[in-house]
């Protein structure tokens, strides 16, 4: 069913004068549909992951397996580099990479989520949220599947589990809700400039050794500034502390609750702007 | 809100089309450009717009089959995009009473790698279905489809008739209101085409509107009641087949 920017009224006249609907409305209503149709993106999404298992031996587990040699490598070195215990250091390390896979694929993939589903823009009528709700909803999943790894150095280290560790849903969630509008943004720039992508992976590479994962915050000493106000080390902490029995400190929260909010007051308006150009770009 | 009635109103409808090439996809040169004094590299026709649809006005009722002719390039394409609403017009109003079904791309939202009968599903569900739904609508779609076991096989291995079948039947079976057609419906084979006409005429007997944009005379004689001839953006003529055919035809030993 479309009705689009109608009264009722031009029904019965044929020539009724037309109130449309403004364009900050239908970018709400276009987020909003996009996430009540969760039976499409999550469909959709369960078949990206089902193609990428295709034809392989492990199965599902093929996607995590690259990821525990690269914790165990990576574990194994730098344990020795820092001289640093390796029973805490591996399940610190191991859950700030597995949350920056999750954080930087989201950003690269979101990239391409308007641009990757030329087809579908350009002939059928959908909330364009919807792209870009799949793409998370892909990624959720094969963090989902990751997280094997990190429940096998949690064992293997006799990290302790608690309550406390149920903090990890909410910071997930505010990783999620700040995603939205990062991805949008970066889907529709992307949709227009087509070398934003590439820019996107490199400054990646970048932010990764700048930010918290492979060290912690303390070997900065006076510095540690650098580490607490990276809004990735923000997102990251809130759901890596947790899982490791502490409290994320409040300026993790705080910055991560301040990019998400900052994100969407730039994100919002920009979508309003140019949703209805973004078929027109693809 | 939507009354009962099926109808697609065009009023003073517009598309402006920004084509962008080459530096202008580039957001760096786009830039260093609006660092150097634009104007003149802008001017270079950096951005060139395209008047896809120039006014169009335009009333389509209930019961109408309405064949879209015109040349390469006059806004076939476009104007179907702008009925299925995946075109948001830059200027005039649309509206659009009924649910629509475009049928452009038989590929569309298939996944190769996946079987025949996932491939209803998904598609079902592009098309606004919960996948429920199109569960409860499979065997019916296979049985149209006639693809037998060919539907437990990855479509990678389909014919184009065959995704052609699967699409086709997928898309009627949502029993559209409105069914937006490309033309590349004649690639199928002659049994299934006339199997698909009988599922068009029930379809269109039950007081329906159908578009398809063809450029086939022999097509639409068949399928449509009316035509209409765009050229360059804009109408050119409305009415019963055979005098926009007419007048088409007209057109085209003026042009030669």
């Amino acid at each position: 069913m479309i009705s689009l920017d109608i009264s009722q009224g031009a029904a019965a006249g044929g020539l009724a004068l037309v109130r449309p609907v403004s364009s900050t409305v239908r970018a709400a209503r276009d987020l909003r549909e996009g996430l009540v149709r969760w039976w499409l993106w999550g469909l959709v999404a369960w078949c990206d992951i089902k193609q990428r298992y295709r034809g392989s031996v492990l199965g599902p587990f093929w996607l995590t397996l690259s990821t525990a040699i690269m914790i165990g490598g990576l574990g194994a070195l730098y344990s020795r580099l820092f001289h640093t215990d390796i029973t805490t250091y591996l399940p610190y390390l191991s859950l700030g990479i597995l949350t920056w896979g999750l954080i930087s694929s989201l950003l690269t993939e979101c990239c391409t989520a308007f641009i990757s589903a030329d087809h579908v823009i350009k002939q059928i009528r959908m909330p364009l949220s919807v792209h870009l709700y799949r793409v998370i909803a892909r990624n959720v999943i094969v963090f989902g599947h990751n997280m094997v790894v990190y429940v096998v150095v949690a064992f293997w280290f006799q990290v302790p589990f608690g309550w406390a560790d149920l903090m990890v849903l909410p910071g997930l969630a505010l990783l999620m809700l700040g995603m939205i509008p990062s991805g949008l943004i970066l889907a529709a720039v992307c949709a227009r400039f087509r070398d934003i992508p590439q820019v996107v992976a490199s400054l990646l590479q970048v932010i990764f050794f700048m930010t918290p994962i492979m060290w912690r915050p303390e070997v900065l000493g006076p510095d540690i500034a650098l580490a607490l106000y990276n809004p990735f080390n923000g997102f990251i902490d809130v759901i890596r502390a947790p899982l490791l029995g502490e409290w994320a400190p409040t300026t993790s929260w705080d910055l991560a609750l301040g990019v998400t909010a900052l994100a969407w007051l730039v994100a919002f308006p920009f979508f309003a702007r140019f949703r209805a150009r973004i078929a027109y770009w693809v | 809100m939507r009354s009962a009635v099926t109808v697609i109103r065009l009023r003073d409808v517009s598309v402006d089309f920004p084509v962008y090439q080459g530096s202008s996809r580039s957001l760096k040169k786009t830039l260093m450009r609006a660092g150097a004094g634009g104007r003149i590299l802008a001017d270079a026709g950096q951005r060139l717009v395209v008047h896809a649809l120039d006014r169009i006005t335009l009333d389509i009722e209930e019961g109408d089959r309405v064949a879209l002719i015109g040349p390469n390039g006059a806004g076939k394409t476009t104007l179907l995009r702008v009925l299925a609403g995946t075109y948001e017009p830059s200027a005039g109003l649309i509206q659009v009473d009924g649910h629509v079904a475009p049928l452009f791309d038989a590929a569309l939202g298939l996944n190769p790698d996946a079987t025949g009968y996932e491939n209803i599903i998904l598609r079902g569900v592009y098309m606004g279905m919960s996948p429920k739904q199109m569960s409860g609508r499979l065997e019916e779609i296979a049985a149209f489809t006639e693809l037998g076991d060919y539907l437990r096989m990855p479509i990678r291995s389909y014919s184009s008739g065959m995704l052609m079948r699967l699409a086709f039947g997928v898309a009627t079976c949502v029993h559209p209101e409105i069914l937006l057609m490309d033309e590349w419906l004649l690639a199928g084979d002659a049994y299934f085409l006339e199997k698909a006409r009988e599922r068009l005429a029930s379809f269109v007997t039950g007081s329906k509107i159908l578009v398809l944009a063809s450029h086939s005379e022999l097509i639409v004689r068949e399928w449509c009641n009316k035509a209409l001839f765009l050229d360059r953006g804009q109408v050119r003529l409305f009415g019963p087949v055979d005098d926009v055919l007419a007048a088409y035809a007209q057109s085209l030993h003026a042009a030669a």
